[in-house]
């Protein structure tokens, strides 16, 4: 009796140390086990990362947070991101074989992305650069991040990024009257980069597209859709990029106009096409602008307001598309240090119908669209 | 060689009778231009269509070189006076009402009253 006493003992015991031993893992995992993972990855992020909670899939290499932050680094108002969601799906290849994680995809969902410009005219977003990791260890980050453009490192580690359902707050201080804030909704990003050849001097094939919206109460809500290819080297990026806006209100942007030109607008909506193209560090830009509803007025006392008065409204009916809308042009062209911003094909042909002393430079432009 | 030099010779005083603007040619396309232009205010095929009609009166504008005579008129100030007088006149005398404006900056504009 007293031997099955003494078992049953034992017995208690060791449920008591059993459970005091997983109780105190689940505690030391609470209470650091988290902070480890955010240092982890705010090291490998650059930036400083905090989450509420995380559940891992270990048979799908897959990694969930709930309430995913990215912070701003100091003096900025928000964090840089705010989701409800994000997903970490782990390259089980390289993580196996190279021991070296690399992301096979990231998916965040009702994310909120905070850009923010301060007095100083510097961003939140420029403050958080990737730092180089201490590889000490038997696991490393895939690409060390201080050896090269962060685009690049970014594409080699990351073959898919999603965010879904987002938004997208700017606040700038900078800009005099402000601080300046607009809201874009409905953002989404669809990123993808293509498998790397094998030889450091072969580019990374990137692909992605970035959509958004912005409220507007007073007339349609303004569209912004980006499409882009890319060639991401080590030090160059060489892209294509087709830009679309649609009906986005010049109001919204008001103190913008008021503070760097000389005119401003009672009413006025734009839509936009951007043909962008960038190889071997030059540029080759060309936009068109449609303007919609658009009231012009020029600000008193501003030294060159006749000029800009008498001749815009002299080259409007030589620029309209034919429902009221007022079509204008222009290119960007050059070093992608110092490029330069030039009147596109549609501005001229106005310019010269009107300017005697341009007339020559009109027929030019015809030659060229004749070759 | 005597060949090659005269062939030369003509060929390089063709192509300058081809490409170069003298004053009544450049004062009667612009005031063309401008009146052309005044016509097709506000439509949005404009430009096309200006080029179409001057095209029809000028057979050979597109491979003349109008740049270097804009270029000689604004380095001399009497003759680009005479020379804007001139072609005001010649629209007056085509029946419009009209003016030249100095948009400043450099910039002139003959305009037609509506």
């Amino acid at each position: 009796m007293r031997i099955i006493k003494t078992v049953f003992k034992i017995f208690v015991i060791s449920v008591i140390l059993v459970a005091i031993i997983i109780a105190g893992i689940a505690l030391y995992m609470k209470f650091y086990g988290k902070s480890l993972l955010e240092n982890a990855l705010s090291n490998m992020l650059g930036s400083k990362v905090k989450f509420e909670s995380v559940s891992l899939n270990l048979d799908k290499y897959t990694v969930n947070f709930r309430d995913f932050s990215i912070l701003s680094e100091i003096n900025f108002d928000e964090n840089i991101l705010n989701a409800e969601k994000c997903t970490l799906i782990l390259n089980k290849e390289r993580f196996e074989k190279e021991k070296k994680i690399a992301f096979e995809d990231i998916v965040i969902k009702k994310g909120v992305l905070n850009i923010e410009r301060n007095k100083e005219g510097i961003f939140n977003i420029s403050y958080n650069s990737p730092r180089k990791i201490d590889d000490r260890g038997a696991i490393a980050y895939a690409a060390t991040p201080a050896d090269s453009g962060g685009l690049y490192n970014f594409a080699q580690n990351v073959r898919k990024l999603t965010i879904k359902d987002s938004v997208i707050n700017f606040k700038d201080y900078y800009v005099p009257q402000g601080p300046f804030t607009i809201t874009c909704d409905n953002f989404n990003l669809d990123f993808t980069s293509g498998q790397e050849s094998g030889s450091s001097s072969d580019p990374i094939p990137v692909k992605y597209t970035l959509s958004f919206r912005i409220p507007n109460t007073r007339y349609r809500d303004g569209e912004f859709l980006l499409s882009a290819g890319m060639d991401v080297y080590k030090h160059q990026v060489d892209t294509k990029m087709a830009v679309e806006t649609k009906y986005i209100d010049l109001m919204q942007f008001l103190p913008y106009f008021e503070s760097y030109t000389p005119f401003s607008f009672n009413t006025g909506l734009f839509s936009s096409s951007t043909n962008f193209r960038m190889h071997n560090n030059m540029i080759d830009s060309t936009t068109t602008m449609v303007f919609h509803k658009l009231n012009l007025i020029i600000d008193p006392g501003m030294e060159n307001a006749k000029f800009l008065e008498t001749s815009a409204n002299r080259l409007v009916p030589y620029l309209m598309s034919g429902k009221g809308e007022i079509i204008f042009d222009f290119i960007i062209k050059g070093p992608v240090d110092n490029p330069r911003i030039g009147l596109g094909p549609r501005l001229k042909f106005a310019i010269g119908l009107v300017v005697i002393e341009e007339l020559g430079n009109f027929i030019q432009q015809l030659q060229k669209l004749q070759k | 060689m005597k060949k090659v030099i005269l062939y030369t010779i003509l060929f390089l005083s063709l192509t300058s009778i081809v490409f170069a603007v003298d004053e009544d040619t450049y004062v009667q396309f612009v005031a063309d231009s401008v009146i052309t232009a005044h016509r097709l205010k506000g439509n949005p095929n404009a430009m096309e269509l200006w080029a179409d009609e001057m095209l029809k009166k000028y057979p050979n504008f597109m491979s003349q070189e109008w740049q270097a005579f804009e270029e000689k008129i604004v380095k001399d100030s009497a003759l680009k006076s005479r020379v804007y007088n001139k072609i005001l006149e010649n629209i007056i005398s085509k029946g419009y009402n009209a003016h030249i404006l100095d948009l400043g900056g450099g910039a002139t504009t003959i305009e037609i009253e509506d």
